[in-house]
């Protein structure tokens, strides 16, 4: 934000006349590419022609409906804090120089660019979030300086980079990992709009880029002769021609949301006298089945079916609109399906890897579990039934009802492609699997094997064909092939084709020397085809679906830029047709592109306006209208999602704006005052408190970086790797040398066992308390707040806020940015009898609220106290 | 014919060195070093004016080595290779070469991490170190630390090799490297070359930042 507004200061005089500079803004190139930056009017668009008309064409077959951008609510009204004259009151006039411009000028004569801030707020000044304060500040590079401690000289330096020709291409690329961030989808929106506002795409070696150089953004170009590679994409498992019937009354939805999924399912049982308090989800109204207003989780209840076809949904008229027509029992109460079992194919998502492990323990705790006694067995819905793959006894695993083997990394087969290429290597076991695992080529041919066995079923009128659909690969052979025979196959054609480059060598050699090469190393950059792929295909191509806007059909991005620099360079006075259809901006919104939107009717939905969409109403139309047509079990507000935080105003807005963190988290640990409803007075929420420490007690940021020294959670129990992150108090490098102590739990547990250790947690060195062995891991901390709080470098130290608590190691370094604490993601899960968690597992300090517009996870970002550890002595 | 004498040395690259001490487990694994404190090679990230340095660094297998010049009972020694080899059979625990080393090289483990005492060793845990993977040399293989390096920061290879190769590194030296001289700055002419880093990485956060 700081770096748009010294471009548009840059960019006007103080007459609101254009500056053409290094510094300033293509303004041409906006009006003509870029929707919602400064303000626009309602118009209609020809989808041929790129014409644009103010009224509503008699035929409107081929025109599409474009909203209008009000001036108090385009992007560079939030930046310049409402405050035109900051650029000269800029406006559309006679003398602008491009089609667009002029049009808007014809139809609303001398049209305003930017207006004061129109946003509600309904308290007004009396609003408790920063951001709506914030509405009528000018976002400048002073501004930005103080939340991010980026100097505003380094981010002027940034902005004058971005709008200099000179400078570009200029690479962005972002780790995937932001998205994950409490408000990251929409700082990948932001980041975005930087770029498509400094037009910074379509050049080689320049794009907007996508997590990892894979599809989206590109990698090295492979190469695409055949000689040079080994084809091996005709081998796949794919579904092994497993054959399933989905059960039509019963909705599925995100799975980000089946923590929640669970809640709605068993909320009968999340009470107090079953051990279940909720305390880990401050702000959730334990009133409500579910937590936080996801419309999925909403849909989690069950359907009638079409009597007609079975494939559908019947559907009901409720206060004059369509709904699904909700199945409901004897009692006329709608039967809650939720998520009753999960099977769980990788990862330590379901305790370790998901955040707030404290509260879903809790949860798991209190709910009948499947193999228990109140739970009934294995015919019994009302059971929960958990099932992950484990390799390590994770502290998930522990929680599980069943724990099946799964194959390592040294034992799984590989078959993987790499930053935008499209070619697969194959990646042999280094060793078989051991006893019951299976890789996953095995497991599927004996999952067909099983279907086979059971033939045709039939499920409420459906009938699946088992046995007919054995998997390609298998067809033709009379016996199973390990999936290794297929892949040999394949390079025994190559080592005997004489102009292969693998011609002679051995199968074990082609293993080793394979790869997919690029095409030469001078393009391992980031490349957007601009010289070599555009291909040009009619504008508003196919209709609104914005899966295929620009950015998924990258090929086109180069020859949108070659022909707009074209267009740029000629007279301007027709409209630019840009050779594709959509935004590219939208992807990143996590609503547009999500096929759930199930709004009675779509009619008022925004339509997208082909152009780089800064002010995107779809977003917020999505975001409102989410699952609605499920939701006829819920009272007539509470359909669809709400968009309204606290305060009554908007939660998802359809321009990206800074949310301030500290409003954020006020939202998660119910920080904010709440107002009684009973009696309409305002209360200090719960953990108010939480907020208003300074000095040593104010709350720094947290995020959960990843480690160096393991995978997410895998290896934590690994003495080489585990000493790498861990310490003993006042113990320096590699001090942690709980080894011998740590994870024996299952040996402890084997009957007749001589483990040594008594402990109901994984490190028994910590719970016995035996100083030398027992080992923290590390938390990175900046110096001036260490000092600040009495910590130092290797010191115990306590880590809480209102979710939860947990002890780690300080480790004190100017690596970290002050105001801030790392924590790598991934340590193993360990409550001591004090419910703090000494497995330092940063998922305990992470709220259950999901990210903003898109309700994703928000797993990277806490607000936390930081102490030297003074209750537990050791 | 007189055997001609080489020296072998490592390299290091504290530009691409990344910190993720795959060399200090790949050495720990290659010699059988259980995990616990002792560590023959070890990595780390020194801070100093505002910058950050990593260092992977085990024995430097000097050309005049102080540990080898204090042991009492000549357990240490220099083959023609230039390898300083501890020969832990006839370590007696005089413990002399752990402060004349430099950089604090030559270790002891502890009871937990050596449980189970050699018959052949003369006290229960005699000194040991880094000792270039002797065996891998014998077999044309590069030591495990430089063959496991993620970050391509390792190399290895006689003096001659190293210095041709990598013409801009400078011999380990305690002003360049003041953070690698844990114990004393002898002189003691290490086989080992760095590539400096120079370029401070870290930008101070600004002042103006709101706390
Ligand atoms: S680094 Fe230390 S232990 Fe190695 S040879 Fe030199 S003085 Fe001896
Ligand atoms: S393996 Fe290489 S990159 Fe990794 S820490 Fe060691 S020297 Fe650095």
């Amino acid at each position: 934000m700081g770096m748009l507004y010294e471009m548009l200061v840059n960019t006007f005089n103080s007459n609101g006349e254009v500056q053409k500079s290094s510094k300033a803004l293509d303004v041409d190139y906006i009006d003509t590419m870029v929707h919602g930056f400064f303000a626009s009017p309602e118009y209609w668009v020809n989808t041929t022609t790129g014409e644009i008309v103010k009224d509503k064409p008699v035929d409107t077959a081929n025109y599409r409906h474009i909203e209008a951008v009000e001036a108090g609510k385009c992007l560079a009204s939030y930046i310049l804090g409402g405050d035109a004259s900051l650029i000269g009151n800029p406006t559309y006039n006679a003398n602008s120089t491009n089609y667009t411009a002029k049009k808007y000028h014809e139809f609303v004569n001398d049209m305003p660019r930017v207006g004061a801030v129109s946003w509600t707020v309904t308290k007004g000044a009396e609003t408790e979030y920063q951001y709506k304060k914030d509405f009528n500040v000018a976002k400048t590079p002073e501004w930005a300086e103080k939340i991010t401690g980026v100097p505003a000289s380094k981010i002027r330096e940034l902005a004058n980079m971005y709008t200099d020709p000179e400078q570009h291409p200029i690479f962005n690329e972002w780790a995937g990992g932001t998205q994950k961030q409490l408000n990251g989808s929409i700082q990948l929106w932001a980041i975005t709009a930087l770029m498509a506002i400094t037009k910074t795409f379509g050049l080689s070696g320049e794009t907007f880029g996508g997590a990892w150089a894979t599809i989206n953004s590109r990698g090295p170009v492979a190469d695409t002769d055949s000689n040079n590679y080994i084809d091996f994409s005709s081998i796949n498992v794919g579904n092994a021609g497993v054959r399933s019937i989905s059960d039509k009354s019963v909705n599925s939805i995100s799975c980000k949301e089946w923590f929640n999924g669970i809640k709605i399912a068993f909320k009968d049982y999340l009470t107090p006298e079953r051990g279940y308090t909720g305390e880990n989800i401050p702000d959730w109204n334990m009133n409500n089945r579910y937590y936080s207003n996801d419309g999925g989780v909403k849909s989690l209840v069950m359907f009638e079916k079409n009597p007609s076809n079975p494939d559908e949904l019947a559907t009901e008229v409720l206060d004059g609109k369509t709904y699904y027509k909700v199945k409901r029992d004897e009692n006329g109460n709608p039967i809650y399906s939720g998520i009753r079992m999960i099977l769980n194919a990788g990862g330590a998502i379901m305790v370790n890897q998901h955040m707030n492990s404290n509260d879903l323990t809790a949860m798991y705790k209190a709910i009948p579990a499947l193999n228990s006694e109140e739970g009934g067995g294995y015919t019994n819905a009302d059971s929960l039934c958990l099932v992950t793959f484990d390799l390590f006894m994770s502290p998930t695993a522990r929680y599980m009802d069943y724990v099946l083997p799964a194959v390592s990394q040294l034992e799984a087969v590989g078959r993987e492609a790499f930053g935008g290429q499209s070619n697969s290597m194959y990646r042999p076991p280094v060793v078989e699997p051991l006893g019951d695992a299976l890789d996953s080529w095995t497991m599927t041919y004996k999952a067909w094997v099983a279907q086979s066995q059971l033939g045709e079923f039939t499920y409420e009128g459906r009938t699946t064909s088992g046995i007919g659909a054995a998997p390609s690969n298998y067809t033709g052979n009379t016996s199973f092939k390990p999936i290794r025979n297929y892949y040999d196959a394949e390079v025994d054609k190559a080592t005997a084709n004489p102009s292969s480059k693998y011609y002679g060598m051995t199968r074990d050699e082609v293993y080793g020397a394979q790869f997919t090469p690029a095409k030469n190393n001078d393009e391992y950059i980031c490349t957007s085809y601009y010289e070599t792929r555009g291909t040009t295909t009619s504008w508003f191509r196919g209709d609104s679906d914005t899966s295929e806007g620009v950015r998924n059909d990258i090929s086109k991005v180069g020859q949108i830029r070659q022909n707009l620099d074209n267009y740029l360079n000629g007279d301007k006075t027709l409209p630019f047709v840009f050779t594709t259809s959509n935004s590219v901006q939208n992807y990143f919104d996590g609503t547009t592109n999500q096929p759930y939107s199930l709004a009675h009717d779509n009619s008022t939905r925004p339509e997208m306006s082909g152009k780089f969409q800064i002010y995107n109403g779809r977003v917020q139309y999505d975001y409102e209208h989410a699952f609605e047509m499920y939701h006829g079990w819920l009272p007539a507000e509470n359909r669809g999602q709400e968009n309204r935080d606290a305060e009554g105003d908007l939660k998802v807005y359809p321009i990206p704006m800074y949310f301030n963190f500290e409003d954020c988290f006020k939202e998660s640990y119910n920080g904010f005052n709440n107002v009684d409803s009973a009696t309409g007075e305002a209360k200090a929420g719960k953990n108010a408190a939480f907020f208003a420490g300074t000095g040593k007690d104010k709350p720094l940021t947290m995020s959960t970086t990843h480690d160096r020294f393991r995978v997410h959670s895998t290896h934590d129990e690994n003495p080489l790797l585990r000493e790498l992150n861990h310490r003993t108090i006042g113990g320096g490098w590699a001090s942690g040398n709980d080894w011998k102590e740590y994870c024996i739990v299952p040996e402890r547990q084997t009957e007749g066992s001589a483990a040594a250790y008594e402990s109901p947690m994984i490190s028994s060195a910590i719970y016995n308390k035996n100083r030398e062995t027992a080992s923290w891991h590390e938390i990175w901390i900046n110096t001036q707040d260490a000092e600040e709080r009495g910590i130092t470098d290797g010191m115990l130290c306590r880590v809480e806020n209102p979710i939860g608590k947990v002890r780690v190691i300080a480790r004190v370094t100017d690596r970290c940015i002050p105001g801030h604490l790392n924590l790598h993601q991934g340590g193993w899960y360990d409550p001591n009898t004090d419910g703090v968690d000494d497995g330092g597992n940063a998922n305990t300090l992470i709220a259950s609220t999901p990210s903003r517009y898109d309700h994703g996870n928000a797993q990277q970002s806490a607000y936390v106290i930081i102490k030297p550890e003074k209750e537990f002595n050791i | 014919m007189a055997i001609e004498k080489i020296q072998y040395a490592f390299y290091f690259d504290q530009t691409r060195c990344m910190s993720c001490n795959s060399c200090t487990v790949a050495c720990k694994d290659w010699n059988q070093v259980e995990p616990g404190p002792v560590a023959w090679r070890k990595q780390f990230t020194y801070e100093k004016d505002g910058g950050f340095f990593p260092l992977s660094m085990g024995c430097n297998h000097c050309e005049e080595p102080a540990c080898k010049n204090v042991c009492p009972y000549n357990a240490i020694s220099k083959t023609d290779d230039g390898i300083v080899y501890v020969n832990r059979d006839l370590c007696q625990g005089a413990l002399s070469c752990i402060t004349a080393c430099p950089f604090a090289k030559p270790q002891i483990a502890g009871d937990k991490q050596e449980p189970n005492a050699l018959e052949s060793w003369k006290v229960q845990h005699p000194m040991q170190k880094c000792d270039m993977c002797k065996d891998r040399l014998d077999k044309g293989e590069k030591p495990a630390c430089v063959q496991s390096c993620v970050g391509r920061a390792l190399d290895f290879g006689t003096k001659d090799y190293i210095l041709s190769t990598y013409p801009g590194a400078v011999q380990l030296n305690p002003s360049d490297f003041p953070y690698a001289y844990v114990n004393n700055t002898n002189e003691t002419k290490p086989s080992f070359y760095v590539k400096k880093k120079t370029s401070i990485s870290i930008t101070k956060a600004s002042s103006n930042y709101v706390k």
